[in-house]
């Protein structure tokens, strides 16, 4: 999966401005940035539910994506119904109920999906995303709404969905820590463009522009 | 818990909708109730004509004879669609109209129309013509063709339940199933003309005759004309008890209805092109010069109420204004009867 | 007191064959008649919602219009097109429960599309977003998103019910207020107002009302099982 050129504007403001960038199997990237910088246009972009005005993402044959959007969504039914929605057949399968089990939703499995509380409802969204077969999984900021101990849950699953599945995930996050703890490889984003990009590690410990350095002084103080 | 409080919620709403409603009406019937016991109880028809305001003040003058026709639509009548085309097939129930209009016209509906009333009100509501054309031959058995009859009338026959009380008898007996549309005679005869009625049954003689000569109309066999009229009552003049016009001391109604206007007396007229709104028409001094059209009361609009509206809705609103009003009798009666006059 | 109540429960319980006919035709009409148009409505308010382009934004407004048509309008408008001499006479509609209830649907449909519209609008982006995030086709999109709609469309149906049960416009001049055939509650209430009996009226409206008044129960307790 990968963008060789995309541009999206909304009237005037030029939401996205980005070019070649590509995400290759097998490693976690993670997209981080001020509000407004353009981060989830670029995760819209790369799901394929924003068209830009210019460009577009470029998938390989065989490759999918799958899609966390950054708010959850709640379809009438059950828990379990809902998370069944994204395996294959639509069945509640062993995949699912391992997901469930491993993000603590267990005991929620016959509630109405509706009635769960915001982390519930996120946590179902990302079991719901993870249980479908996907090359490429796009999820943004799938964990603001956890706790710690469910944050640490969600970014196991999402490591072992890279290594078993060998797939590219692109996340999108505000956490400096998540992303030193989970990603390959980081993107920094402002004003629609990516300003920064380069090993996970190496451009957090060292950021070589003003901005990062700026992004991560403030989040540090 | 929160289905029975919902429950609770629904039914006081209920209740109180219920109470309203039932406390707008006790004000129309309390009244009545109460007066039941003054000495002005003097009519036997109902208590309610103890405390009717509105009166009938002149009645059974020759000039107020208020005559109703059959007429059987011509199924090939020059119908025209709204703009003015000529329109060929236009489903008529010929061997319907056929039907009921012999039945009306024979022994046993004559009989029955000269006899309605008198349970109710002590009167015959409508009187049959002496010289009410005679139908004594066969009348067929419905089919399934001629099964459903359309009947277009007047308000005044069907407020007067006089179709109610006959048609039974009709259908029982033949088979049939007489649908009744009831509007003002000028809605009821333009109705036919659109091809929506088999038989009409109406009351403006004037409206009739363009009707015939317009070639809706046909004679039917064994009658000599394509207009039977059968039956008539009259019209009475009502008005305010007080009758400040002093209307029922009048010679004719000519002279009546020229004191009202003279007088700038408050007058209801039913403006609706109806029977009754003609034969009103006809009875004012002529240099008035008031016809059917709206346009012609301009003038006379401190007096003169144009009311659009139908006789039970002209009676209330003569009721409550202290107006003349002219009424056929029959709808005048049942409207007092069903206690719609109040003070 | 409580006269026209008691005439009411009176007429109710007597079994009255005008009255049972009048409550039976009201219902057979305003019954076929919005379910009919919630069954036209809501696919359509539904795709009006999802449609993006500028033909469904002009549709949009010509749906918030025909809302807004007087009922006489829509009622001329039919009694012109089934009447004797009208182009559509040979449907043989005019003064029937059928002729009455093509009118309301007329009348009643462009709510009920109104109504969800405005409702699925509010869903679409989320639905459609995570719907196709987890890779389902159109139809299973529009399938869930119609289920979504489970809560709004039993307060779409009261609101046709209502509409259709309460008019009289269009059903005297399409249904002549013919007796045993085509008189409904409403016309039946203007009929008995103009014969002066206002007791009776009365207690038709009270029949009315709780005849409303139960279905509005019956449905809000569905509404509350179904919408889990």
């Amino acid at each position: 999966m990968r963008i060789e050129k995309a541009v999206k504007r909304y009237g005037t403001k030029t939401a996205l401005n980005v070019e070649g960038i590509e995400f290759p199997r097998g490693q976690i990237c993670a997209v981080m940035g001020v509000n407004g910088c353009g981060k989830t246009t670029l995760a819209r972009v790369l799901a394929g539910t924003t068209r830009p005005d210019e460009g577009g993402m470029i998938l390989d044959a065989g490759e999918t994506v799958g899609y966390m959007p950054q708010r959850s969504y709640a379809f009438y039914g059950t828990l379990a119904h809902n998370v069944a929605l994204g395996a294959k057949g639509r069945r509640f399968d062993e995949r699912c109920q391992e997901l469930v089990e491993a993000l603590g939703l267990s005991h929620l499995e016959r509630e109405s999906a509706k009635k769960l509380s915001g982390g519930e409802t996120a946590r179902m969204a990302l079991a719901r995303v993870l249980a479908g077969t996907w090359t490429h999984l796009v999820l943004d900021e799938p964990t603001a709404a956890l706790d710690i101990p469910s944050t640490l849950a969600a970014e196991r699953l999402m490591r072992d969905y890279c290594t078993e599945k060998n797939a590219g995930i692109v996340v999108v996050t505000h956490s400096v820590s998540q992303a030193r703890r989970l990603a390959d490889h980081a993107i920094f984003m402002d004003g629609g463009r990516i300003v920064e990009e380069g090993p996970a590690a190496a451009i957090l410990s060292h950021p070589q522009t003003p901005e990062l350095s700026e992004f991560l002084a403030i989040l540090g103080s | 818990m929160k289905k029975i409080r919902i429950g609770i919620v629904a039914l006081l709403a209920a209740f109180v909708m219920a109470l309203s409603l039932a406390a707008c009406s006790s004000q129309s019937s309390e009244p009545a109730e109460e007066d039941t016991s003054t000495p002005a109880a003097t009519t036997e028809e109902s208590t309610e004509a103890a405390a009717t305001n509105l009166t009938i003040l002149y009645e059974e003058d020759d000039s107020l004879i208020n005559t109703y026709s059959l007429l059987a639509v011509n199924p090939d009548a020059p119908f025209v669609d709204a703009d003015g085309n000529e329109v060929a097939d236009v489903a008529i129930n010929s061997e319907g109209a056929a039907a009921f209009i012999d039945w009306m016209l024979s022994d046993e509906g004559l009989e029955l129309i000269a006899d309605y009333g008198m349970a109710d009100f002590g009167e015959s509501l409508f009187t049959v013509n002496d010289d009410a054309p005679h139908y004594d031959g066969d009348i067929p058995q419905a089919t399934d063709e001629t099964k459903a009859i359309r009947l277009s009338t007047t308000t005044s026959v069907n407020d007067s339940g006089l179709l109610d009380y006959l048609l039974p008898y009709f259908e029982d007996e033949y088979g049939y199933e007489v649908e009744v549309y009831s509007a003002g005679t000028g809605k009821a005869i333009a109705n036919a003309e659109s091809g929506n009625a088999d038989a009409i049954l109406v009351h403006s003689k004037s409206q009739e005759e363009e009707f015939v000569t317009a070639g809706f109309a046909y004679t039917l066999p064994g009658f000599d004309s394509e207009r039977l009229s059968f039956m008539h009552n009259y019209f009475v003049l009502c008005g305010p008890a007080d009758d400040p016009a002093g209307v029922a001391d009048a010679a004719t109604a000519l002279d009546a209805f020229a004191q009202i206007a003279d007088g700038k007396y408050p007058f209801v007229s039913r403006g609706d092109a109806s029977g009754t709104h003609t034969k009103e028409i006809s009875l004012w001094p002529e240099d008035l010069g008031i016809t059917t059209e709206a346009d012609s009361v301009a003038d006379y609009t401190d007096w003169y109420t144009y009311s659009n509206a139908g006789m039970g809705a002209c009676l209330a609103m003569a009721n409550e204004t202290n107006a003349y009003i002219l009424s056929d009798k029959a709808t005048f009666l049942t409207f007092e009867a069903n206690g719609g006059i109040v003070e | 007191m409580l006269t026209a109540f008691e005439e009411a429960i009176a007429l109710l319980v007597s079994g009255d064959e005008m009255l049972t006919n009048i409550v039976l035709v009201t219902l057979r009409m305003s019954i076929a008649s919005s379910l009919i148009a919630l069954a036209i409505g809501m696919p359509l308010g539904t795709a009006l919602a999802m449609g993006r382009s500028k033909i469904v934004s002009a549709l949009v407004i010509v749906n918030r219009t025909l809302m807004g048509v007087p009922p006489v309008v829509c009622g001329l408008l039919c009694y012109l097109m089934f009447c004797g001499v009208g182009p559509l006479r040979w449907l043989q509609l005019l003064y029937t429960v059928e002729g009455m209830v093509v009118a309301q649907v007329l009348l009643i449909t462009p709510i009920v599309a109104g109504n969800m519209e405005s409702y699925v609008r509010g869903l679409v982006d989320d639905v459609r977003e995570t719907a196709r995030g987890i890779g389902l086709s159109r139809v299973r999109t529009a399938l869930l998103l119609l289920g979504e709609c489970r809560y709004q469309v039993f307060t779409v149906y009261l609101i046709a019910f209502g509409r259709a049960i309460a008019e009289v416009g269009a059903v005297s001049m399409v249904g002549g207020a013919i007796a045993y055939k085509t008189n409904v509650m409403t016309t039946a209430i203007m009929m008995y107002t103009n014969r002066g009996d206002f007791t009776l009226g009365i207690a038709l409206g009270i029949i009315l009302l709780l005849m409303f008044l139960t279905l509005n129960v019956a449905v809000s307790i569905v509404q509350r099982n179904v919408a889990r």
